[in-house]
This record gives C-alpha cells, sequence and structure tokens, in this order.
C-alpha cells in the first residue's frame, strides 16, 4: 500500500512544481539564451567581505547577500515568448504569486510578478518579463522580438532593487526601480 | 524462516544499490582516459607556473594562492572530421557532471555556446572547480582546479591581486594559447 502511494506520489510530482519549472524546461534549448546562478554562487558570495566607500555599492552587496538564485531566459523566437507571456500571466497567479505592475515602456511591455516575503517591502521571488509589444507581429514583418525572463528568489528588498539593476543594466531595469519606488 | 530470506532480499538489493551509484566514470577516469586519445589535448598545469612576487600578497592571498594546487585541462578541438566525437565526448561529460556531488555555481547556455561551473567539496573547503566550456564552431574545455581547501573568500582576494600585478600569468597564457590555434 506504501509503496503505491510512493508511486503516485512520484507520478503527481510534475504537477507540483513550482515556479521554476519553465526555467528548467529551456535550460538547455538552443533557441534561447539562459543563464543560471545557483543558490550555491551566493553563499560563497555572501562570504566574501566586501569593504567599499561606495555606498551605493554596499547596498548592492547587501542585496545580493539577500538573493539565493538568479536566472534569465532570453529569446527572439515569437513562439517560446508566446510561451514564457502564457505561463507568466496564467502559472504565475495560480502559484501565489501576484502581479506587482505592468509598464509599457516605449515598444516593450514589462511585467512584474512578486511572492510575498517577510513583509511589505520584501518578496521571495520576483519574476520580471519584458516583451516587445506585439512580438506575434514582429516575426512576419520579418523582424525578431527581444524577450527577457527574469527570476530571482531570496529576500528581496524592494527597495533596494533599483541599485542593483543600474549596476546590472537589464532591459526594464528602470521599470524595475519604480516598482521599488512604488512599494514606498 | 520468512523473515531470513526477507534480510537476504534487503542486502542484495541494497548492495545493488550501492555498486550501480560507482558505475558512472568520474571525472578524474574521464581525463586519463582521454590522455591518449588524438582529438584532445591535455594539460597538466602546477600553479608554480604563474609566478608570484611573495612580498606584495597579503596573508589571505598568500593562502589563497598556496591553497590551488594544479589545473587538469582537456581541450577538444572540433575540425570537420570529428563532429560526431564532439558530440559524443560533450554528452559524456555533461552526463558525468550531472552527479549530485558536482555542486552547480553558474551556468550558461546560448544555443551554440555553454558554458557550467561547478565544484567539489563542501562550501567553506573547496577541493575542486571545474570549468567546462562548449562551442559548437571551436571545441569543448574542461578544466579541474585542484586544490587544498580553496577557500572562496580568499580567492577573490587572488582577483585582486591580478590586477594588481603581484600575480604573472604570462606562462599561463603561454601554455593555454597553443589550445585552439587552427594552424596547428
Amino acid at each position: 500500500m506504501k509503496k503505491y502511494l510512493v508511486i503516485i506520489l512520484i507520478a503527481l510530482s510534475p504537477l507540483l512544481t513550482q515556479a521554476q519549472s519553465i526555467f528548467d524546461k529551456y535550460a538547455d534549448n538552443s533557441e534561447v539564451t539562459y543563464v543560471a546562478l545557483q543558490p550555491k554562487m551566493f553563499q560563497m558570495l555572501s562570504k566574501i567581505s566586501v569593504s567599499s566607500d561606495d555606498p551605493d555599492a554596499q547596498a548592492v552587496y547587501d542585496l545580493v547577500n539577500n538573493i539565493t538564485s538568479f536566472k534569465v531566459i532570453t529569446t527572439e523566437k515569437a513562439d517560446i515568448t508566446k510561451e514564457l507571456d502564457n505561463w507568466v500571466t496564467k502559472h504565475l497567479t495560480k502559484s501565489n504569486f501576484e502581479e506587482l505592475m505592468r509598464v509599457r515602456d516605449g515598444d516593450a511591455n514589462v511585467k512584474f510578478y512578486v511572492k510575498e516575503g517577510a513583509d511589505e517591502f520584501h518578496v521571495k521571488e520576483l519574476i520580471m518579463l519584458v516583451t516587445d509589444l506585439n512580438y506575434e507581429q514582429l516575426e512576419f514583418d520579418g523582424r525578431s522580438p527581444e524577450t527577457v525572463l527574469l527570476s530571482l528568489t531570496g529576500n528581496i528588498d524592494l527597495r533596494q532593487i533599483s541599485k542593483l539593476t543600474s549596476k546590472m543594466d537589464l532591459p526594464g531595469g528602470d521599470q524595475l526601480g519604480k516598482a521599488g519606488q512604488k512599494q514606498k | 524462516m520468512k523473515n531470513i530470506s526477507n534480510y537476504i532480499v534487503v542486502l542484495v538489493l541494497s548492495l545493488v544499490l550501492f555498486s550501480c551509484t560507482g558505475g558512472s566514470p568520474s571525472l578524474q577516469e574521464y581525463f586519463v582516459d582521454k590522455n591518449e586519445n588524438p582529438n584532445f589535448i591535455s594539460l597538466d598545469i602546477p600553479t608554480s607556473i604563474i609566478g608570484v612576487d611573495n612580498t606584495s600578497l597579503s596573508d589571505q592571498q598568500k593562502q589563497a594562492y598556496e591553497s590551488i594546487k594544479k589545473l587538469n585541462v582537456l581541450a577538444f578541438r572540433l575540425n570537420q572530421d570529428n563532429a560526431l566525437e564532439y558530440e559524443k565526448e560533450k554528452q559524456i561529460i555533461s552526463d558525468i557532471l550531472k552527479d549530485d556531488q558536482y555542486q552547480e555555481l553558474m551556468v550558461i547556455n546560448n544555443g551554440k555556446h555553454r558554458g557550467t561551473i561547478k565544484y567539489l567539496g563542501t562550501d567553506d573547503a573547496i577541493d575542486e572547480v571545474i570549468v567546462f566550456g562548449s562551442s559548437d564552431d571551436e571545441g569543448l574545455a574542461l578544466i579541474r582546479v585542484l586544490g587544498d581547501d580553496m577557500k572562496p573568500e580568499n580567492m577573490i582576494t587572488l582577483v585582486k591581486a591580478l590586477e594588481e600585478g603581484s600575480i604573472d600569468v604570462s606562462g599561463l597564457e603561454g601554455q593555454l594559447e597553443g589550445i585552439f590555434d587552427k594552424n596547428q
């Protein structure tokens, strides 16, 4: 009897997947660029003491200390973009994520989703999706959409996030800064 | 009587399981194995090749430097004839590295180009850092940084020392330069 229970649990486990699953799905796919920094990396980074006169650097260091993982997928394929978009809008809201904000910046659409953390300023996970406005049409016009899906996990302070993104120069970084300000 | 036969079944099963996990080749075995393979270039670089100005290193930097023993480098140069081999070896190395003992730090996958950094050991005392990179245009490279009790916080101080010029890596560069030289 126990054996059957175990087998059923194992069979069901794909349904219990968390937000990271779409990242796992595309991790080895050659039509995307995938970068992941694992928790162990951040654990090691946190051991490195940084002495700096730059208060911003200190803030970045503090923020990094509170991050447990970082994953990015970028793609220029409209079909994959569509899948990422669908995943973000449909799957995430079912898994305890709330939409933090949406921004339209020129031709790009940026959406932010967060999973609530310790308090109103902290989130356990932050997901950002940057897509071109009419990505499905772009391919007909012979151009490629530029899509970015990013996930940060940890004990992330939204107020500090703009400092990190300004150093990282990510698309949508400004929006993230505004997102941080919004929570104040 | 029945109890004893149950015991025996469990014993046999656990022995089988134990021996199964030891089945896949270790990275070290792989290195040794490919030493004689004409498609591969294999290098063993002791850290003494890196000149160090002892007087200008801090204690922490010295400790970091001394904890690194050597580098094992294995490189596969891709050409028109060995493409199949390349794919096969790439898969073999990937499979070896999938084992739980290798802790992943970072992974980058860009379609044609892939890279991953993993390590063996505990968070405080790293025994081996493994860098595996592959490029579908050029080939692949597998580097093992072998040491004794390498501490991440000390490693970063080495980076500083590099920047300050207290470490002379020209010897190392000379060794690594020839690897992907297409004229050879």
